[in-house]
């Protein structure tokens, strides 16, 4: 449909721009008619309302409205403004009823926090039980196992942190009066009948973490190592031997001292063994779990 | 203020969560994974005011209230993981009523302490107690497991 512009006076389409080419104005006309006709006459009624508009929008939209006549821009330009107006007509309208909102806000929000305390934190507390259950009943079945090996007098043998060991035999020490009057004193305890065995042993050190445990084991009764370093002084006076100690030790010929009942004259000797304990730390649960058992019989050196 | 709110209600949501889960994780912690029990309790024999005196030196004898017996009792740990025992409460009558067990004051064969013995992984022992029971007690058992058991004579 072909009009003319009512500002400078040129005839264009508005099939292919509804903005005039020369000046940028907008012109109205009957868009129905532009369907059916390719005649255009100019509503004088509204003129200047539409004079009116085209400033307005010419001020306003300055730089796309000049250019290039882009509705589309003015169009975008147009919803922004719009959108732009409804949040500055909701703020007013929130400004104007804020304790409402704020109220039903604040009613979301605690229900929110009970809906959390009461769904969320039993789930996570009964989901936790659960799972400690399970790595329990699955550490306990765990730990039902230790890996056993015997070996001979003087045969050597290695621990997974690199400790070797060889153990040689066994010495029987009486233990004197005095000695017997300092034990029952250091330890708060009465003994009767008692000697002090050394088992006698080739050690090296290891690097890993896992830790060695000695014990002796007799026929009916475990032996951990005696402790005393002024007591074993006494005990090893005379010997060139030094006490093995799990926390740090050189390569060389150690013993380990253990007090255990005095051999009966005509009675066969107690079997006796000693258990060397490989130990992995388990941290997490604080305890030590013992994964190797390397157990040696023992005799009398030079028997 | 709304962001203060929400911040503290996010910290106090994590403190419960945390909280929840370190709860299960000492669950975890103290558990007892070492299994030390009674395997076998036998009555020696009954214990007399005379008798008594050669394994009970340090604590004193109640005949009036009390029956003692020396006792032999079979211990076995069977868990990797090394513990002590404690004898004192490890056997109870069939009435429940706990029982003492003492250690026998001369160490013969014991590990130089009257409280506990250390029993490494897989382990057994055998030790020789002084029970003291109600009088007229006539059977003990394990407070663990009910069928290892004795009569008292």
């Amino acid at each position: 449909m072909r009009i003319v512009c009512k500002s400078c006076g040129k005839s264009y389409n508005t099939d292919k721009d509804e903005l005039c080419p020369n000046c940028g104005s907008y012109n109205q006309f009957d868009r129905d008619e532009q369907k059916g006709s390719s005649s255009w006459s100019a509503n004088t009624n509204t003129y200047d309302q539409e004079q009116d508009n085209e400033r307005y929008y010419k001020e306003k939209y300055k730089g796309n409205y000049d250019n290039d006549t882009n509705e589309r821009k003015i169009h975008f330009d147009r919803s922004s403004k719009s959108r732009k107006y409804q949040r500055n007509q909701n703020d007013t309208y929130s400004n104007n009823e804020p304790t409402q909102e704020k109220k039903g806000s604040c009613l979301l929000f605690l229900i929110k926090s009970f809906v959390v305390l009461l769904v969320l934190i039993p789930l996570l507390s009964k989901g936790s039980e659960v799972a400690v259950d399970v790595i329990s009943k699955t550490l306990s079945e765990e730990l039902q196992y230790v890996e056993e090996e015997t070996y001979q007098l003087n045969q050597p043998f290695t621990l997974e942190n690199g400790a070797t060991f060889r153990i040689k035999g066994y010495e029987r020490i009486p233990l004197s009066q005095e000695i017997i009057g300092k034990i029952e004193e250091e330890k708060d305890v009465k003994i009767d009948k008692m000697e002090a065995l050394l088992v006698k042993m080739d050690a090296t050190r290891g690097d890993g973490p896992k830790s060695a445990e000695i014990y002796l084991r007799g026929e009916e009764m475990i032996y951990m190592p005696f402790v005393s370093w002024e007591i074993e002084k006494e005990i090893l006076k005379g010997k060139e031997i030094e006490i093995w100690s799990k926390y740090y030790y050189d390569d060389r010929e150690y013993g380990v001292l253990f007090l255990v009942p005095q051999a009966e004259e005509g009675k066969p000797k107690p079997q006796l063994s000693l258990c060397v304990q490989q130990n992995k730390d388990l941290s997490f649960v604080h305890i030590k779990r013992t994964e190797k058992k390397i157990t040696v019989n023992l005799t009398e050196v030079g028997e | 203020m709304r962001k203060l709110a929400k911040i503290l209600w996010v910290v106090f949501l994590v403190g419960v969560c945390f909280s929840t889960i370190q709860e299960e994780m000492f669950r975890l912690q103290t558990k007892d994974y070492s299994n030390i029990h009674l395997t076998d309790i036998k009555a020696e024999q009954k214990l007399d005011e005379n008798t008594i005196k050669q394994y009970l030196q340090k604590t004193t004898a109640n005949f009036e209230l009390y029956d003692y017996y020396l006792m032999t009792i079979s211990v076995e740990n069977s868990t990797a993981v090394g513990d002590y025992f404690f004898p004192e409460y490890t056997v109870s009558t069939s009435d429940k009523y706990s029982c003492n067990m003492y250690n026998i004051d001369t160490m013969s064969d014991g590990q130089l302490t009257y409280h506990s013995y250390y029993l490494p992984a897989k382990e057994k022992i055998t030790l020789k107690m002084v029970l003291q029971v109600p009088k007229g007690c006539k059977e003990v058992m394990s407070r663990k497991d009910s069928s290892v058991k004795t009569t008292l004579k």
